[in-house]
C-alpha cells in the first residue's frame, strides 16, 4: 500500500521549509537535528568533494563564495539571455553560463549543474529531514511556487522535484497554500487577501473561502521583488557611507560587497525590532600603505524605510492590481494574511494596514504557513484530509496568473487563455496553412499581458507536422491549449476536416526536458555530505 | 485510491455519465442546474456544489481512466458556464445568443497563418 503521508515543500529563494501531513489529519513542520525548521536554500561545493546543503552551506557563503550557490530560484526556468537573468548575474558570487535549451547552468568546481539540479538538491535535503521525522520514506510531495511563476518556471520546478526522486502530486501557488493553511476548517464565508513578500518574489492573492472551498478571485505579483532587493539598497547605502569615510569605492572589491550584503541582511532584520543599530565592520578593505579600513554605519529604521519606500510602495500597487482583477473594493477584504519573513518589517505592516484600512492577522507563522498549506493540499488530493462539520475537505479553485497567447502577423499577440482564468481550462483555436502544399506549421506561444509578442515571455514553439498537402488555407487545424490543475500547459491538435490527430509537441524554453537524468559527466547526482551538516563553526567573517 | 475517493466516484458516476452524454445539448444554466433568473450568488453556490463533486482534484487517485477523462471534460465545461454566468457582461451576451439557440459562448475562431 502506498504511503498516506504527504510532504509539503516551500522551496524559497532564501529559505525552504517542509511540513508533513500525517494520516490522522494533523501536520507538523519538519525540523533538523538543531530544531531548525527554516533551511537556507543554499548549496556549497566543498574542496573535499562533498556538497553542503542549507545551514552548513550558508556558512560557506563568505568563505567560499565562488562555490556557494544561493538564490537559484531567481534563475529557475528563465532563459540565460533574459533581462532578469542578465540583471542578476553581476550580483551573484558564483559563475553561471548558458547551457542547452537556453538554460542557465551553474559552474562550481568541477561541476556544471542546471538550476533544476541545484533546486533538486535542496528539495532532497528537505525530504531527507522529513524522512527522519516520519521514520519512513515520504516521497509524495506538493511543492510551492510563486503565483506569478510562468509555465517554464513551473516546469523547471517540477523537473527539480523529479530529479530529486520525488513523486510530485502537485505544484501549487505559495499565497494559495498560505490561504489553505489559514482558512482550513474556517466556518464563515470570508474574503482573504494573502500578501506574500519573500526573499526574491512578491505575490498577492485574493480568495473567497466558503465551507472548505477556496476560490482564487485574483492574483498578481512580481517575480523579481523581494527581501534581496531591500538588502541591496542597504548595502548600497553602506558602500556610500564607506566612500565618504575613506574615499574608497567598495564596488571594486567583490569580497567586501559580499560581506556587506550579509551584514545588511542581518541589520534589516534587527531593524524590524529595534529603532537603530550601530554597524561596525572591521577590515573591510585596505587603504594606502595597507592600513585596514573599517565601516562605521548607524543604521536606523527611519533611514532604512527611506531607502526602500518605493519598493514597498510597488507591492501596494500590485495589491491594487489584484483587487481590480478580483473586481473587489479594498473594504471587501475580511482578513489579511502576511506571508514571508519580510512582512515582519514595520513599514510593510503599516503600508498594508493603511491601504486596506484593516490590520493584518498576526496569529500565523509567516515562515511556515506555505509549507503547511502545501501539505494540506497534498492530503486533499490523496483524500486523506478529514472533513469536519459538513465542510468539504479543502477544495482549491485556482487561476492561471498570466495570459497565454500566440504570435500573429505583425508581431502581435492573440489571446488564447486570459489571465485569471480558473484552471483546469481549455481553449481551441483554428489555424490554417499560409502556403500551398505546406506540411508543417510553427506556432509561437508566449505568456504575458503585452499586445506585442516580443514584450512577453516566450514559452516555446509548437510545431505541427505531417499536414495533408493541399492548397493554402485548405487545411484547418484545431489546436487545443489546456491548462491542467497543475497550471501546466498541454497542447493537442486535430485536422478539422480529416479528424486526424496531429503531433503537437511544444518545446518549452529554458527547460531541458531531455536532460532529466543527466547529472554531469558521470550521470550521478553529486554526493551530499549530511554528516558535515551543522558541524562547521560559524565562520562568517563579519562582526556587526 | 482511497476509500473516500472510491465512494465519491461511485456517487458521481451517474451524474458524470449524463452530463457527458448531453454536454453539447445543455445550456450553461442546465449545466449548473440553475434557473435563467438565478442571482450571481445562487450561480456561485450552484457551481460550488458541482465543484465539490466534479472537480478533478476530488478524483485525483481515481483508477478508472475513462471516468476520470469524462469528469475532466465535464468539469471544464461547468467551469466555463460559471465563468460566463458570473461575469455580468458575458452573461448578457450569452443570454442573447441563447435565444438564437447557441448553447456555448465561444471565442471567434480567428484564422492565423504561419
Amino acid at each position: 500500500m502506498t504511503s498516506r503521508l504527504v510532504l509539503g515543500i516551500d522551496l524559497g529563494t532564501s529559505n525552504s521549509v517542509g511540513a508533513i501531513h500525517w494520516e490522522d489529519g494533523h501536520w507538523s513542520v519538519v525540523s533538523d537535528a538543531h530544531d531548525k525548521t527554516i533551511q537556507p536554500s543554499v548549496l556549497s561545493f566543498h574542496p573535499n568533494g562533498s556538497v553542503l546543503v542549507a545551514s552548513a552551506a550558508r556558512k560557506r557563503r563568505l568563505v567560499d563564495p565562488k562555490n556557494t550557490i544561493y538564490s537559484a530560484k531567481r534563475l529557475i526556468g528563465r532563459p540565460f539571455s533574459s533581462r532578469q537573468v542578465q540583471e542578476i548575474i553581476p550580483r551573484l558570487s558564483y559563475r553561471v553560463t548558458e547551457g542547452p535549451a537556453q538554460q542557465v547552468m551553474v559552474s562550481v568546481r568541477n561541476h556544471l549543474l542546471s538550476v533544476s539540479q541545484v533546486s533538486a538538491l535542496i528539495l532532497q535535503h528537505i525530504e531527507k529531514l522529513a524522512d527522519k521525522v516520519a521514520g519512513q520514506h515520504v516521497p509524495q510531495v506538493v511543492v510551492t511556487v510563486p503565483a506569478n511563476f510562468n509555465e517554464a518556471q513551473r516546469a523547471a520546478t517540477r523537473q527539480a522535484a523529479r530529479l530529486a526522486g520525488l513523486d510530485v502530486l502537485r505544484i501549487i501557488n505559495e499565497p494559495t497554500a498560505a490561504a489553505l493553511a489559514y482558512g482550513h476548517g474556517m466556518d464563515e464565508s470570508k474574503t482573504i487577501l494573502v500578501y506574500d513578500l519573500g526573499g526574491g518574489t512578491f505575490d498577492v492573492t485574493v480568495l473567497r473561502v466558503s465551507r472548505g472551498i477556496f476560490e482564487v478571485l485574483g492574483t498578481a505579483g512580481d517575480t523579481h521583488l523581494g527581501g534581496d532587493d531591500l538588502d541591496e539598497r542597504l548595502t548600497e547605502a553602506m558602500v556610500e557611507a564607506f566612500m565618504q569615510q575613506h574615499h574608497y569605492d567598495l564596488n571594486m572589491n567583490e569580497m567586501a560587497i559580499l560581506r556587506l550584503r550579509s551584514v545588511a541582511e542581518k541589520a534589516k532584520c534587527t531593524l524590524s525590532d529595534k529603532e537603530s543599530l550601530a554597524v561596525h565592520v572591521r577590515e573591510l578593505a585596505y587603504g594606502p600603505g595597507g592600513i585596514s579600513l573599517d565601516l562605521e554605519y548607524r543604521a536606523t529604521r527611519d533611514r532604512l524605510e527611506g531607502l526602500v519606500a518605493d519598493l514597498v510602495e510597488r507591492t501596494i500597487g500590485i495589491c491594487d492590481e489584484a483587487m481590480t482583477l478580483a473586481q473587489l473594493r479594498t473594504d471587501a477584504v475580511d482578513e489579511i494574511v502576511l506571508v514571508g519573513g519580510m512582512t515582519r518589517m514595520p513599514l510593510v505592516q503599516r503600508s498594508v494596514t493603511s491601504f486596506f484600512s484593516r490590520k493584518p492577522v498576526t496569529s500565523i507563522n509567516p515562515d511556515e504557513v506555505v509549507a503547511v498549506g502545501a501539505a494540506i493540499q497534498g492530503a486533499s488530493l490523496l483524500g486523506t484530509l478529514p472533513a469536519s462539520q459538513g465542510h468539504v475537505p479543502s477544495l482549491l479553485l485556482d487561476v492561471t496568473p498570466r495570459t497565454l497567447a500566440v504570435a500573429t502577423v505583425g508581431g502581435f499577440c492573440q489571446i488564447l487563455i486570459p489571465r485569471n482564468a480558473q484552471i483546469p481550462t481549455e481553449h481551441t483555436r483554428t489555424f490554417t496553412t499560409g502556403a500551398d502544399y505546406q506540411t508543417a506549421v510553427t506556432i509561437r506561444v508566449c505568456q504575458g499581458e503585452h499586445r506585442r509578442f516580443e514584450k512577453n515571455v516566450m514559452l516555446g514553439e509548437l510545431r505541427l507536422e505531417g499536414l495533408r498537402p493541399a492548397p493554402r488555407g485548405e487545411v484547418r487545424i484545431a489546436v487545443t491549449f489546456e491548462i491542467d490543475s497543475d497550471g501546466l500547459l498541454k497542447v493537442s491538435a486535430r485536422d478539422q476536416d480529416s479528424g486526424e490527430i496531429q503531433s503537437a509537441a511544444m518545446r518549452v524554453v529554458a527547460v531541458d526536458e531531455d536532460n532529466d537524468s543527466a547529472w554531469g559527466t558521470d550521470g550521478q547526482p553529486p554526493l551530499v555530505d549530511e554528516d558535515i551538516l551543522g558541524q562547521l563553526p560559524d565562520d562568517e567573517g563579519t562582526r556587526s | 485510491m482511497t476509500m473516500d475517493q472510491t465512494n465519491l466516484a461511485n456517487q458521481v458516476r451517474p451524474l458524470v455519465e449524463r452530463l457527458h452524454r448531453d454536454l453539447d445539448r445543455l445550456s450553461y444554466y442546465q449545466l449548473l442546474s440553475v434557473g435563467r433568473t438565478a442571482s450571481t450568488t445562487a450561480i456561485q453556490q450552484a457551481f460550488y456544489r458541482r465543484a465539490v463533486l466534479l472537480h478533478p482534484d476530488r478524483h485525483f487517485r481515481l483508477d478508472d481512466a475513462e471516468l476520470k477523462a469524462k469528469i475532466n471534460t465535464v468539469y471544464k465545461r461547468i467551469s466555463e458556464a460559471y465563468r460566463v454566468l458570473s461575469t455580468p457582461p458575458l452573461r448578457t451576451l450569452y443570454d442573447s445568443r441563447l435565444l438564437q439557440g447557441q448553447l456555448r459562448l465561444q471565442q471567434k475562431d480567428d484564422e492565423s497563418q504561419s
